[in-house]
């Protein structure tokens, strides 16, 4: 069912189609939250209040073809609101995943090893280059939606997201090296 | 052109993140994919780009069960505001009925304070109210628990 339709069904009072809203936006909205925010629990209420505001404000949305990018708008907002009133909630190395038994393998464990180590280096990055980071490699947006979302030139979209690749890529290359 | 010198191997580094993001110009893309093609190196450097980037995307990727929790949270919330326009209805219902009683009251208290001097009247009332109020107190709690059954 293309989008549009499941918008239009949600809005004639059909909750069942809220459902399916939810099924495919849910995961990627989750994914940039947690890295915008520290702690697994304000990302999962922000995630929640972001499909409320969502619901109740879905007959304003104009294009129903930008639904995602609008559905971000609000959980970009809403987890910036819960920065200012919590800074220390903001991204910080705290409340990684805990490895699991099955993690337990050593390719895996390396891997975890590898997102630990990018989950702080992430976190060193000014807010602005890693929404854009997530916003790229995660949604897949072009740099013009980015631009349009964050409020910034297409150029300013670009250049914070080589930049935050760059000191990615350095600081975990450097550290990769430092390893035995 | 596209040989493994030292230079081409700057140029083509410095843009890897450009290219991966498809944002150079044909000619510029076509020269770092020869050079690729002969260069190890950077066919490692590349590799390396590529990784991160992955990495990115499986990082802070959520767990099923949590977001399972997420969406039936979401839609028990959405099953409440019939609750909460029902709550608000009866909130209104109980302000009129309120209002309604203070009404008949001032009509009550007037009506009881009739022919009496100014003074008398405002200690009369003023007793009056004050002997009455905890029964209106009772209806109110009455007339409250009535529009909560309904």
């Amino acid at each position: 069912m293309d989008e549009s339709e499941v918008i239009a069904r949600v809005l004639a009072g059909e909750r069942e189609a809220f459902h399916v809203l939810l099924q495919r936006h849910n995961a990627p909205v989750f994914a940039t939250l947690r890295r915008l925010l520290a702690q697994r629990e304000d990302a999962r209420e922000v995630l929640q209040e972001t499909w409320l505001r969502a619901y109740q404000n879905l007959a304003r949305l104009r294009d129903p073809g930008h639904f995602r990018t609008w559905l971000l708008t609000i959980a970009l907002n809403l987890a910036r609101a819960r920065h200012r009133r919590v800074p220390e909630h903001g991204l910080a190395p705290g409340d990684e995943h805990e490895p699991s038994a099955e993690d337990a393998d050593g390719g895996r464990l390396e891997e975890l090893e590898e997102l630990s180590l990018l989950r702080r280096r992430m976190a060193e990055l000014p807010a602005r280059q890693r929404e854009v980071v997530d916003l790229r490699v995660n949604h897949e947006l072009s740099h013009a939606e980015i631009a349009r979302l964050l409020a910034i030139s297409e150029q300013a979209s670009r250049a914070n997201y080589y930049q935050a690749l760059k000191r990615l890529k350095d600081a975990l290359g450097g550290e990769a090296r430092v390893r035995p | 052109m596209n040989e493994s010198t030292p230079l081409g191997c700057a140029r083509v580094r410095a843009r890897l993140a450009i290219a991966l993001d498809g944002g150079l110009a044909p000619l510029e893309a076509a020269l770092d994919r020869g050079h690729l093609e002969a260069c190890a190196e950077c066919r490692r450097e590349r590799a390396e780009h590529e990784r991160l980037l992955s990495l990115i995307r499986v990082f802070s990727a959520p767990r099923a069960e949590e977001l399972e929790r997420v969406s039936a949270a979401v839609l028990a919330r959405l099953a409440e505001p019939r609750a909460r326009r029902g709550e608000l209805r009866r909130s209104i219902s109980v302000g009129l009925v309120a209002a309604a009683a203070a009404g008949l009251l001032a009509v009550l208290l007037a009506r009881s304070g009739a022919g009496l001097p100014a003074r008398s009247v405002d200690l009369a009332t003023l007793d009056h109210f004050l002997e009455q109020l905890p029964r209106w107190a009772d209806v109110m709690r009455g007339l409250s628990a009535l529009t909560r059954i309904a």
